[in-house]
């Protein structure tokens, strides 16, 4: 999975405080928005107190689309004010998760517990990067406030994709300029911008107002023009790059084998690589450039696929897109709510989504990280939103069969695993990434993790993009086995480690994201050394919609017994409104999960 | 995760490269590079790699520009070309990051991608971004570092990379091996010279002899090697214990007029010289009229005890009320009075507080010369300053020795208390007199690696369970943290406690997110082994899983926390040097409101392991009706494991990953 981080500098570090070291509160957080002579004037002002005894950095962070100006820090020792100016504040650049953002900081770190007011001007020469008002900060903050002094013949869109508490509005019209404020207090919560942990999302830096400041009533229309009139200048295929594609589609006229033949050649050859600076964190680089050095970022290689496209014939566009782990849908026409590009054709009358930065996406199918949202495609004819289906959860298949024994109270038997479609991107992925020899030594270590009571064996696999089948055998080492009374006990988690592969709460604040739907079968088949009487058949359902769980365990011979389950969850991303349906059918699972079978020897 | 890991690697393949100034990564210019050849055949035997290097070749090269002025150039130049066999291989050997540190610049640096037909596309130096990096603690340096993608590149193909760094600031002295962290065909050394430096060569662990294709006017040595396996994946190994590489040391310069000692060439030197620093040459802050008054008021309230022993006194007054911390310029140069006065010091004046301490009172100190463990042994009979990286005091009361560690700004040391990465080297310790640098003592001693008995985390929980369906229980822990533990966390638990912080003590009981109530300071001892015990109320989350009428499972990893030491999946064939040993145990009881029956108590028994390095055990017993006492102990008892030995360290984890999924099964009375 690639990180897709272009844009998110503009809506986190866009002219603002980012983290710092030691511990900070701001009382007030300012900032003036004026728009003259065709630049953004952004004056912020901070009041705040450093509440560390070891002191604290202030950091003013900043792209190379912006500059920071009159950057003043006064600060109170002993009572007496102390004045910093901008040349006293060291310049540093920031790592961030991209490859290179060219994301920079002055820093200043003020000794101690200490009151302070900081000041500066943030210019940016492009009202569009004007992008979100920020209603939440990485210190905790009392009140904030953004000022927007506009000329009237510029158009204010703004939206709240989720609500903020205490939010107060303003507008004042007149005749040359119109003005806008928003402010909130009571902002206490520390707040992290964003937080992800495996599947698990805590989207807290969404108390965010989008905005868009163009020239047009038509708000998509804005957006579209402005995003088009910037990916002109990537050019067209010359002919050197013509002369590739035609020797790659050499034979080919079928539209269906042209878009998937170009998409298999930009997910082998063009390695992905993030050069998120500047104006580049969002429009895409020379397309010639991109095939001759076989290198480039979601834009870069979407470019390429629309271009190569279009050189043949196609119908195809570029989309600008919210993947499921951005924290703003893409319904509202801004940058900001978009986190990545991708390729758009049109064929059979649908929108299809061709996303080379995603190894395992397959035509037809959109990639794992853009189904179940919102695109928006970039065309001549003003730009619209378009919704990208999930891939069906029976395509994604995920399947267990094992023939296990139980004899002298210990668990052995043969486990076969076949995995269709994204359920297969592990396994897959693996293969693709590494020689057959780590293959089989990361395979096996995979499923020693899934089966740690037992000594996994005699690995074989298949494994090809389609699908993989493995069989392995396992072994247990030490019994997990209680007899009571002559009853035996045998939990049902020591069988399958692995049920249910996402996290079973959803956190305060969070989402789960999925990246797949998911239908997982099993079927175990154990026999038993000796005739015996399953005192407790288990046998559990649960429909609720997208969530379906059924499991059964039975006696089917006097020395056998069969367990079978499925798991549908025909979900990508699970959300607040989510909750309930969701905990009951996690619930559902995990009451089975801590189960045991239990049988009686005769 | 991936990026983190990709980027370590990447900064290992290409070392360091050092360089200053406000150079623009526009100004490298392209390197003209011979014409591309066909590609290599890489042997059967390496086909399962991600990448190999085809070779890796290294240029060292120190000349003098004026002496006179000091002014030297100092340039390495590194050519490596790499077969990128996996997409894992080309991940991470076509993305560049090179770390570039003051006093020295990038004289080319330059990449291309050969393709199987012998076509080339070149980097471009456009394409290389810079960052600068600058902190508050080092206002006058910058660190950069250089970024850039590899054009081009395909897995099957190949990629050449060129790189000099060059300086002004002599090279004193280096170790060079040929190995990397991948396996390399053919790899070799040259090392260039002016005539007229006077070196030292020293090859260990099997380096090969040099050829010497020297000249009248400079020297040139070349060493070589081919089929050189990788030595990436192999976790706590000590390089320098085996891998073959050559130390050189310049020890003087010859002109025609005069000779210039350049280097310090014995210990007795090397003394000299730390003498002197910790001594400030104008005596403006040693010695005193108030540090002999200082010294005075401790003897008069502490009359009777010997020098060692006041000494003792007030290294525990210092540590106990002065703050070491970065000082602003113009307050790091101050008389000692001062920092005492104020409560806080800079490292390195803690230093020269030190060796006044020890001159006032007449206490016969030794500098201890020591070295991190994973970075090798200091070589008694080949003195090369570069291979120094602490120094600390050492002195003796009576026939015990005891060492006094500065303290740094991050870590407060106690008496006899050294960094965890000290122990299990050796230290050369030094005393003489610093006006005449051939007359000193020397001895040399290797710092034990304490026992698991000194080296624990012992853990105590209580916890009360009262109704089985519950999920929340009450319990009270204690945890004490000796030995290494103490060194590791003491500092940074004894500040969250003053900021009344909580949580960073739950990682230490339960894997799962937990909320401590209270946490506080039960215990704290200042000898050696330094152990401190953290006491703790919380509410406990535990599920039992009812699995028929009055009979429950409880699974042990929701009770335990064991610190466990990694171990890789790699082949081995360096020996692994254990960081630490150590005992993590872990004792548990369980009161129950009811009658119980622990009923697995024989499956239980059952999965100890007790091997060459280490042992795993679980020991689980019903008290009585209504306790069950659990004891875990993880325990690490091997300083050196072979690789034929590894198996040893994963066996442990597999017992211990087996013991935390086994579950109790207890029967409840009504």
């Amino acid at each position: 999975m690639k990180i897709f981080s272009f844009f998110l500098f503009l809506t986190i570090y866009c002219g603002s405080i980012s983290k710092g070291i030691g511990q900070i509160k701001y009382h007030s957080k300012s900032h003036k928005i004026d728009y003259r002579n065709g630049l953004v004037i952004d004056d912020v002002k901070i009041k705040g107190i450093v509440t560390d005894t070891d002191g604290a950095t202030l950091s003013v962070s900043f792209s190379s689309l912006e500059k920071v100006k009159d950057l003043t820090l006064v600060y109170f020792e002993n009572s007496k004010a102390k004045k910093v100016k901008q040349k006293d504040f060291f310049r540093t650049a920031l790592s961030s998760t991209s490859f290179y953002e060219g994301i920079e900081a002055f820093q200043y770190h003020l000794e101690g517990i200490s009151s302070f007011v900081l000041t500066y001007t943030i210019e940016k020469e492009d009202p569009m990067l004007v992008l979100t008002f920020n209603f939440y900060s990485y210190h905790p903050c009392d009140s904030i406030y953004y000022g927007l002094n506009l000329p009237v013949n510029k158009v204010f869109n703004y939206d709240l994709p989720f609500p903020i508490e205490n939010l107060k509005i303003d507008s004042v019209k007149g005749s040359e300029r119109n003005k806008f404020t928003f402010s909130a207090g009571d902002l206490l919560e520390r707040v992290v911008p964003f937080r992800k942990t495996n599947y698990s999302v805590s989207d807290y830096g969404s108390k965010v107002i989008r905005v868009q400041i163009g020239d047009l009533q038509n708000r998509n229309a804005t957006l579209n023009n402005w995003y088009q009139s910037l990916v002109k200048e990537t050019g067209e295929l010359n002919n050197s790059s013509k002369n590739i594609m035609d020797t790659l589609l050499m034979g080919i006229s079928d539209k269906d084998t042209i878009v998937s033949t170009l998409l298999e050649f930009v997910q082998k050859k063009i390695k992905y690589i993030d050069i998120e600076d500047g104006i580049n964190a969002f429009v895409p680089r020379n397309v010639n450039d991109i095939l001759l050095k076989r290198q480039g970022d979601c834009k870069d290689m979407s470019n390429l696929l629309v271009q190569s496209l279009k050189y043949k014939g196609l119908d195809a566009y570029l989309a600008l897109s919210s993947t499921l782990s951005h924290r703003l849908e893409l319904d509202f026409p801004n940058i900001a709510s978009a986190n990545h590009v991708v390729c758009v054709v049109n064929l059979h009358d649908k929108f299809l989504v061709v996303d080379g930065t995603d190894q395992f996406c397959t035509y037809p199918n959109p990639s794992s990280h853009t189904q179940g949202r919102n695109i928006f495609v970039i065309n001549n004819a003003g730009g619209f939103f378009h919704p990208v289906e999930k891939i069906p959860f029976n395509l994604n298949l995920d399947s267990t069969y094992a023939e296990l024994a139980i004899i002298n109270n210990k668990v052995s038997g043969s486990v076969r695993m076949d995995k269709t479609g994204l359920a297969n991107r592990s396994f897959y992925g693996l293969k693709s990434y590494v020689s057959d020899n780590d293959l089989q030594i990361k395979l096996k270590r995979r499923l020693v993790e899934n089966y740690k009571l037992f000594d996994v064996t005699n690995l074989k696999h298949n494994i090809t993009k389609a699908n993989a089948v493995v069989h392995f055998e396992i072994t247990q080492r030490n019994s997990t086995i209680t007899k009571v009374n002559a009853k035996s006990y045998l939990a049902i988690s020591d069988l399958i480690r692995e049920w249910y592969p996402f996290p079973i709460q959803l956190q305060e604040g969070g989402r789960i994201i999925t990246y797949r739907t998911l239908n997982k079968k099993m079927k175990i088949k154990i026999t038993v050394d000796t005739s015996f009487t399953l005192i407790q058949p288990i046998v559990e359902n649960h429909t609720n919609g997208a969530y379906y769980f059924s499991f059964k365990l039975e006696q089917v011979e006097a020395n056998q017994m069969v367990l079978t389950a499925e798991i549908v969850l025909d979900k990508v991303e699970i959300k607040e409104s989510d909750r309930a349906a969701y905990q009951a059918f996690c619930n559902s699972i995990q009451q089975v999960i801590h189960k045991s079978i239990v049988y009686e020897e005769k | 995760m991936k990026k983190s890991k990709l980027t370590r690697n990447l900064l290992l393949l290409f070392s360091i490269l050092i360089v200053g100034g406000p150079l623009s990564a526009q100004n490298y210019k392209d390197h003209n590079w011979f014409k591309a050849v066909n590609h290599t055949e890489i042997p059967d035997s390496l086909k399962g790699e991600d990448a190999v290097m085809i070779y890796n070749n290294q240029y060292l090269y120190n000349d003098v520009v004026d002496l006179n002025n000091g002014n030297f150039l100092s340039k390495r130049t590194v050519m490596r070309k790499i077969k990128i066999l996996t997409q894992k291989g080309l991940e991470e050997y076509s993305k560049v990051f090179v770390n570039i540190y003051p006093n020295e610049r990038i004289k080319v640096i330059d990449a291309r991608t050969i393709k199987a037909d012998t076509k080339t596309i070149d980097l471009k130096s456009k394409d290389i971004k810079k960052l600068n990096f600058k902190s508050r603690f080092s206002e006058d340096s910058r660190a950069q570092q250089l970024r850039f993608s590899i054009p081009g590149v395909e897995v099957g193909d190949e990629v050449e990379i060129i790189y000099t760094v060059a300086s002004n600031v002599l090279k004193r002295g280096d170790d060079i091996s040929m190995h990397s962290y991948l396996p390399c065909l053919n790899a070799s050394i040259t090392y260039g010279s002016s005539k007229a430096f006077v070196h030292e060569f020293k090859m260990y662990n099997g380096m090969p002899s040099f050829e010497d294709q020297s000249s009248q006017n400079a020297t040139t040595l070349v060493w070589r090697m081919s089929n050189l396996k990788s030595i990436g994946d192999q976790y706590r190994a000590v390089l320098t214990r085996e891998i073959p590489f050559v130390r050189y040391v310049i020890r003087s310069f010859n002109s025609h007029t005069n000779s210039v000692d350049l280097s310090l060439n014995s210990w007795g030197a090397i003394y000299k010289k730390y003498a002197d620093h910790f001594n400030d040459p104008v005596d403006i802050m040693s010695s005193s009229k108030y540090m002999k008054k200082f010294v005075a008021n401790f003897r008069h309230q502490n009359l009777g005890l010997s020098n060692e022993q006041l000494f003792i006194k007030i290294q525990q007054y210092v540590n106990d009320s002065i703050e070491v911390k970065h000082l602003e310029n113009g307050f790091d140069k101050r008389r000692l009075k001062y920092y005492l006065q104020n409560k806080r010091i800079n490292p390195y004046n803690l230093y020269v507080l030190y060796d006044d301490l020890f001159r006032l009172l007449k206490i016969k100190r030794y500098i201890c010369f020591g070295k991190n463990k994973y970075n090798g042994f200091l070589d008694r009979n080949f003195v090369a300053p570069h291979s120094i990286q602490y120094e600390f005091f050492s002195f003796y009361e009576g026939t015990r020795i005891h060492f006094v560690y500065p303290s740094k700004t991050y870590q407060k040391y106690l008496l006899d208390e050294l960094p965890v990465s000290i122990g299990g080297s050796n230290v050369i310790m030094v005393d003489g007199d610093p006006k005449h640098q051939n007359d000193f003592e020397m001895k040399e001693i290797k710092i034990p690696m304490d026992a698991p008995e000194k080296n624990y985390l012992f853990k105590k929980l209580n916890l009360t369970i009262e109704n089985p369906a519950d999920t929340i229980f009450k319990s009270v822990s204690t945890t004490t943290f000796s030995g290494v533990f103490s060194t590791m966390y003491r500092e940074d638990h004894f500040k969250a406690l003053k900021k009344k912080e909580t949580e960073f003590y739950a990682p230490f009981i339960c894997e799962k997110e937990l909320t401590i109530d209270t946490v506080k300071l039960i215990d704290k001892k200042l000898n050696r082994p330094f152990a401190y015990t953290l006491g703790s109320e919380q509410n406990f989350p535990i599920q039992m899983a009812k699995i028929d009428d009055g009979l429950y499972h409880l699974k042990l990893a929701q009770l335990l926390s064991v610190y466990s030491v990694y171990s890789s999946e790699a082949d081995r064939f360096l020996n692994y040097y254990t960081r630490y040993l150590y005992n993590d145990i872990t004792r548990i009881n369980l009161q129950f409101k009811n009658n119980i029956k622990l009923e697995n108590i024989e499956n239980l028994r059952k999965l100890n392991i007790d091997n060459q390095f280490g042992s795993v055990m679980l020991n689980i017993v019903q008290k009585d009706e209504k306790n069950i006492l659990i004891n875990v102990s993880y325990r690490v008892k091997q300083e050196l494991v072979k690789p034929n030995e590894y198996e040893n360290l994963k066996e442990l984890n597999v017992g211990l990953a087996e013991i935390l999924l086994q579950n109790l099964t207890i029967t409840f009375s009504d």
